[in-house]
């Protein structure tokens, strides 16, 4: 059989004879790699920092959402959160509570935007109008005075729990607690701050930048009436289904079925995760079609090489290669100038990776990173069949005829 | 000289179609080649020499006849077989050098070497170097062809012609891109090639070239018209 090494080497002089044109038929692959390789660990990322968060959030936890939270498919429904009016009362929390074991704690929640400010310093964060036990089921630390009281709520004090991104950009390094803040113009006392929680960003609420007030004052102060959401707590994981079907008994009998819904964590992380994975591949499939188009460009440009070659091919012929060493030859050169491509691709990938995480988590995974090289190496293996094969069958006699 | 025949053309004839007209080239050749001769091939363009080359060459397919080479009816092999022969017993010479760009003198003369499946390359190399040394090229050895003047390039192609040892050299217009003075040296290396016993077949219009051999065979219009043997 033939030299590889004489293959390698004639692959690596005819690559590097036309470095322009080399660089710009792996730019297709490049890319390609590059957009598949990205897309993928963005997914990734997402998936890992939308588990976590909803990890911190607990497993025993129950929404208790007006209309359908998941539709039976499994997605959002399109009557979701926010698109049905909420037809809960205040009421409703107490038929929760006093449905007892397996339910340990229930809370309101009402969440809008609002505009907080100190002095002239302003933030556009979450408001959330709950009750004590809100901090226990989402196991709120402060770190800087306390969260809410259930005398402030009975009270209808105002006071304010910040969130540590909330307090950092009103109030910098200084104390916050004893201060008063301004939320629709009505002041409130800053009673605690929160210990920073997840990373937020993409994906998930950045609860960090949410304020807390309490339920009572916001009903007596916000005009809110009608709780939006109640959070239900459940003894075990174990319990949980037991959990939801009880709190949806009690409920039905003031409430019509698709008044709303009870959805455990689990059902919603499983959802969002479904999408995003449907969504990052749609858009790797679509970064493929690129890899695709990079391997017409290495067909193109090795047929022209073919063609450009001739003579070298006839000569080559003449000296005694088979049909079968000028295939293995163009097919390695193929091959090589896709790798090459892949190679810089994925470096490329992981390089930029590491800067988008910087803002937006993104990490590549060894399986997408694996996948790449391979398909960009096959890529140029099946791109080359043809130019190669077109090389193979030339005639020897084209080195005696060829001017 | 009662050397064995290494090549005999029995009629030999090659067509090629050109749209509903058929072109003869050779119009029944017939010839015999002996080990060790010096065979010039003269005539003008167009005559079929070149043609008759390849055929001989085993780079061609011809239209009918026969071509025995060493003994062997060539119809039988394979373009493989064919390829393994050409590597083994034949050796090429071109007009145009054919030499690889950016490619060592040593590497263009192993060419021949890395398609014969030999493995020793240490061996093979010397062999190169000293095939080059033996051409005058001794201190070209990694120049890349176009650090080289014509004539030299040539040489580089002569040397590669003997890497793997063959019996028959051919020759198609080598000195037809070279001043008179490169030509002469090529010349003189056939001709020793020739004295240490190679076959040495080489088409011209060199009436110098054609005049040193000691066998030369005119064509015209696809057919052997003054054999001087």
């Amino acid at each position: 059989m033939m030299n590889l090494r004489l293959i390698w080497s004639s692959a690596f002089v005819s690559l590097t004879r036309n470095k322009a044109r080399t660089f710009l038929t792996t730019l297709g692959v490049i890319i390609g790699v590059l957009a598949v390789i990205l897309l993928v660990s963005i997914g990734n990322g997402l998936k890992g920092l939308v588990t976590t968060q909803f990890a911190s959030l607990g497993s025993n936890l129950l929404y208790i959402a007006p209309g359908e939270l998941l539709n039976q498919s499994g997605g959002f429904s399109q009557s979701g959160p926010g698109q049905s009016k909420s037809k809960f009362n205040i009421a409703d929390g107490a038929t929760i509570a006093k449905i007892g074991d397996p339910i340990t704690l229930v809370a309101p929640l009402i969440q809008s935007g609002a505009e907080i400010r100190y002095g002239t310093k302003k933030n556009n964060g979450t408001l959330t109008i709950t009750t004590p036990e809100y901090a226990v089921m989402r196991n709120f630390t402060a770190a800087q005075g306390r969260f809410i009281s259930a005398s402030d709520n009975d009270g209808k004090r105002k006071v304010v729990v910040l969130g540590p991104k909330i307090k950092d950009k009103l109030f910098g390094s200084a104390d916050a607690i004893g201060k008063e803040v301004t939320v629709s113009n009505i002041r409130f006392t800053v009673i605690g701050v929160l210990e920073a929680k997840a990373a937020g960003g993409f994906g998930g609420p950045d609860i960090d930048s949410f304020a807390y007030i309490p339920f009572e004052t916001g009903r007596a102060t916000l005009d809110y009436i009608a709780p939006q959401f109640f959070l239900a707590q459940i003894s075990k994981d174990t319990e949980v289904a037991r959990g939801k079907a009880l709190i949806t008994r009690a409920l039905l009998r003031r409430l019509k079925a698709d008044d709303f819904s009870v959805t455990d964590q689990s059902e919603i992380l499983k959802t969002i995760n479904t999408i995003l994975s449907a969504v990052t591949g749609a858009l790797t499939g679509i970064a493929a079609i690129s890899l695709l188009v990079g391997g017409i460009g290495i067909m193109n440009i090795m047929l022209v090489s073919v063609a450009e070659r001739t003579k070298e091919i006839g000569l080559r012929k003449a000296l005694g290669a088979t049909p079968n060493v000028i295939m293995v030859q163009f097919l390695i050169e193929a091959a090589t100038l896709s790798s090459a491509g892949g190679i810089v691709g994925i470096l490329l990938g992981i390089g930029i990776s590491a800067i988008i995480n910087q803002f937006v988590p993104a990490t590549p995974s060894v399986g997408s990173v694996a996948l790449a090289f391979f398909v960009s190496w096959m890529t140029g293996v099946i791109f080359g069949v043809v130019p190669a094969r077109k090389a193979a069958q030339l005639s020897p006699i084209e080195a005696l005829r060829y001017e | 000289m009662a050397n064995n025949i290494v090549l005999e053309l029995q009629n030999i004839v090659k067509e090629y179609q050109l749209g509903d007209n058929t072109l003869r080239v050779l119009d029944g050749i017939n010839l015999k080649i002996r080990e060790g001769e010096l065979v010039a091939i003269i005539g003008p363009s167009g005559s079929g020499k070149s043609t008759m080359l390849q055929i001989i060459g085993l780079l061609d397919k011809y239209t009918s006849g026969d071509l025995k080479f060493l003994g062997k009816d060539t119809l039988k092999y394979s373009e493989v077989e064919l390829a393994k022969l050409r590597n083994e017993y034949l050796g090429f010479i071109f007009q145009q050098f054919n030499l690889l760009p950016k490619t060592s003198s040593v590497e263009n003369v192993l060419l021949p070497f890395y398609y014969s499946g030999k493995k020793n390359l240490i061996e093979a190399r010397a062999r190169a170097v000293s095939l080059l040394e033996k051409v005058g090229l001794g201190s070209r050895l990694s120049n890349y062809p176009n650090q080289l003047s014509g004539g030299q390039q040539q040489r580089v192609a002569i040397a590669r012609a003997l890497m793997n040892d063959p019996k028959i050299i051919f020759a198609d217009e080598p000195t037809g891109n070279l001043d008179s003075k490169s030509g002469a040296e090529v010349v003189s290396i056939l001709k020793g090639l020739h004295k240490d016993g190679k076959t040495v077949i080489i088409v011209t219009h060199d009436p110098a070239i054609a005049k040193m051999a000691e066998r030369q065979v005119k064509m015209f219009d696809g057919k052997i018209v003054e054999d001087s043997k």
